[in-house]
């Protein structure tokens, strides 16, 4: 029964890896500004306070009982070391935190209803981790939105969110820039997206350099600049504007 | 009567503070904060009055009166500057921050009892605050917080609560000094909260409570009365300062004192795990309120670093042997002439002197630090600005610029970034990233002449270098200074 309730605290600590992708790495400073979960943890991290709150729980009943094995805060340390260097490591943070958190919960003999409570209280943090740490959506209409484009000689520049999903549904026709995410591509094509996402001076040059003939940007997140830049240039047409999501495909040369 | 020997434990003690003091006399301002404390300092000597208005920024400011809490600070830089100008100002703040780690060492020795891991603990913990104790307000207040651990640790662990006293007429100036005043009450406060946890009993906890209610009434003792308190406790929701400057981000192992942060935890935690020591409810509060403060932004950890040193200290001789803490033999002679040595080379960190000293790296040598613009200051001290409109500078040159150039000049913003409306500083980035609207954003406020970082803007600059409306007046390999080549008549 520790155990499940050690594995049930530990959930909202994968549920932001569901969306990003299980991955280990160290953080980069160009990719951290594309993404939380490249980001290292800090109090702001989407699970942050919950994976310090975990070690911190660890810790207390260590403390107060005197009772634990070198083997727990070497786990503790190496988890806790993984997720401060990147957020996106909170799944190993995680995995390291099971074993140490059964045992000490084990030594304090709770009753069974409490620990289904503290059970049912982990779950329902993880589902809300979950909820809040979800992307916004690809929608159908859009990807039609792309496929209806007439030109397929130039490439698509997509949201990083939606590269990968949007690679899946176009298939090999049509070639989507970054869609094996955030650890594929060069720094150098990260300054480029972000400065066309925030609307650069040159964002129209930039596109033109990467060859890109259709975009599907985020419209009410981080790359709302571009989506107005896009939606006023006589270069581009827009094909599909909906609910945070705008695809648009290239009209002028 | 005779004067007692000088000790081993003696040279620890002048070695300690006497380190804490060469660090910052030695070290050249590279914080422009101070540059602005400076003016505003003279500028209220001069008028003879406090200011509720910014004349030095040109951007637009938010909507009322001018809070300076630290109006005491400008006025106190500012005498030490009239009096030896800036290197009697690195020289106070290394005082200062001198007698704030000699009064926590003796807060240390009075929570441990052991002088020698009192002055390890010290050391310990002035690295991760070593980045932060340049000159500004801010180091300023450090001797009060130091004041505040000393009473509490003399209250807990040696009965002494007339310590305690002093922190109301202490919190009276602090108030004036810098917003940090409010971590005194935290103290306090778990202070209070520890000794009611652990006695289920208001009486022990009635000196600190007392000293608490002493110290927020002592607090209203300022130029803006609750207003003051009001500030300091809106000052940290303010969406520009939490998202955009460094010092405020959350902590994170990206910077260095963030590492020297963690790795703090990790010893703290190790130590308690490993001792047989007990922290008491007080301590283990205290290391919560201030944990979480400085995991929350980065400009915390010198705090954490201050509060954790008597703790550290404890731990410290509990799980050491004891022949490590054994007494070697003395030499009364001998340790006179290792104190007479240690005062001596503090002597040559002071900014005067330091220069007499070969192997100083060379970029401590200068009484400012290499990164600040003075050869772009010189520039625009010699030119005046066009006959009308605005200067744009980059924003960490702002104190700087300002302090070197105003009245001729007038920057656009430094570093105060409460003063502007959240608009005005998305406009800024904007302009510096630059984004499509950079031009029409640089007519919106009038600016004429630009005085950029090259590092900050090369996007910027490459464009300005290009269009036509816009002339090369100065460069250097840190700056550039762009003009309009024909004025505009956009205004703000």
């Amino acid at each position: 029964m520790t155990y499940v309730v050690a594995i049930c605290a530990v959930l909202p600590l994968l549920a932001p890896e569901v969306w990003s992708g299980f991955r280990l790495a160290m953080t980069d400073p160009v990719l951290a500004a594309l993404s939380q979960f490249e980001q290292p943890l800090s109090v702001r991290s989407p699970g942050g306070i919950w994976a310090v709150g975990l070690a911190l729980a660890w810790f207390a009943l260590a403390y107060w009982r005197r009772d634990f094995g070198m083997w727990e805060p070497a786990l503790v340390l190496i988890g806790g070391a993984a997720a401060l260097a990147r957020v996106g490591n909170l799944w190993v943070d995680a995995a390291a935190l099971v074993l140490p958190l059964a045992r000490q919960v084990g030594c304090l003999r709770l009753k069974p209803a409490v620990l289904g409570m503290v059970a049912v209280v982990c779950l329902a943090a993880a589902g809300l981790t979950l909820l809040q740490t979800q992307p916004p959506e690809l929608p159908p209409a859009a990807v039609a939105a792309v496929r209806q484009a007439p030109s397929t000689a130039g490439n698509v520049l997509a949201s990083w969110r939606w590269a990968g999903e949007l690679q899946g549904r176009l298939g090999s026709g049509r070639a989507v820039l970054a869609s094996g995410g955030p650890g594929t591509e060069p720094t150098d094509f990260w300054l480029d997206y972000l400065r066309i996402g925030q609307g650069h001076e040159h964002w129209a040059d930039l596109l033109q350099r990467l060859d890109v003939d259709t975009l599907v940007v985020e419209s009410e997140g981080p790359q709302l600049p571009a989506a107005a830049l896009v939606r006023a240039s006589p270069d581009w047409r827009v094909t599909y504007d909906v609910g945070g999501v705008l695809v648009a495909e290239r009209a002028g040369p | 009567m005779t004067a007692r020997a000088a000790s081993i434990e003696h040279i620890w003690i002048v070695m300690t503070v006497g380190a804490a003091f060469m660090g910052p006399a030695s070290t050249p301002i590279g914080i422009p904060d101070v540059l602005w404390s400076l003016l505003r300092g003279d500028w209220m000597a001069s008028h003879g009055t406090l200011l509720d208005t910014d004349p030095f920024t040109s951007a637009p400011h938010v909507a009322g009166p001018l809070v300076n809490v630290q109006w005491l600070a400008d006025l106190a830089f500012y005498g030490l500057d009239a009096l030896g100008g800036l290197p009697l100002v690195i020289t106070g703040t290394a005082l200062a921050v001198a007698l704030t780690y000699a009064l926590l060492l003796y807060a240390t020795i009075s929570a441990s009892g052991h002088v020698r891991l009192s002055c390890l603990a010290v050391w310990l913990v002035y690295v991760p605050a070593a980045s932060n104790l340049s000159p500004r307000p801010q180091t300023l207040s450090y001797p009060f917080f130091a004041l505040f651990i000393l009473a509490v640790a003399r209250a807990e662990w040696r009965r002494d609560t007339r310590w305690l006293w002093l922190l109301p007429p202490a919190t009276a100036v602090w108030v004036n000094i810098h917003g940090s005043f409010f971590t005194g009450f935290l103290l306090l406060g778990c202070a209070a909260l520890g000794r009611l946890v652990a006695t289920r009993r208001v009486a022990p906890a009635r000196p600190y409570l007392v000293a608490l209610g002493a110290c927020l009434l002592a607090s209203l003792l300022n130029p803006y009365g609750p207003g003051a308190l009001v500030y300091v406790a809106t000052i940290g929701n303010n969406p520009i300062i939490r998202d955009f400057v460094t010092e405020w981000a959350p902590t994170t192992v990206s910077w260095h004192e963030g590492i020297f942060f963690f790795v703090s935890l990790v010893v703290l935690g190790a130590l308690m795990l490993k001792s047989s020591l007990r922290l008491t409810a007080v301590e283990i509060l205290a290391l919560l309120a201030f944990g979480y403060l400085a995991w929350s932004a980065v400009r915390v950890i010198a705090w954490w670093s201050f509060l954790i040193a008597p703790i550290l200290a404890r731990l410290l001789a509990s799980v050491l042997p004891n022949r490590a803490l054994g007494k070697g033999r003395n030499h009364p002679v001998v340790n006179s002439l290792l104190m007479a040595g240690i005062v001596v080379v503090a002597g040559f960190s002071l900014p005067w002197t330091k220069t007499l000293v070969p192997f100083l790296p060379a970029g401590k040598q200068t009484i400012l630090a290499e990164e600040m613009p003075i050869r772009l200051g010189e520039y625009l001290r010699s030119h005046g600005p066009p006959p009308s409109g605005n200067m744009l500078n980059t924003q960490k040159w702002g104190g700087y610029l300002e302090w070197a150039t105003w009245p001729r000049h007038r920057v656009f913003l430094d570093g105060r970034i409460e003063l502007h409306p959240a608009q005005v500083w998305f406009d800024y980035l904007e302009i510096v990233f630059p984004s499509t609207r950079w031009r029409t954003l640089l007519d919106k406020y009038d600016i004429q002449y630009m005085a950029l970082a090259t590092d900050d803007s090369p996007d910027l600059i490459a464009d300005v270098r290009i269009d036509p409306g816009w002339r090369l007046d100065y460069e250097d390999d840190q700056a550039v200074v762009f003009s309009r080549s024909v004025l505009s008549s956009a205004g703000p």
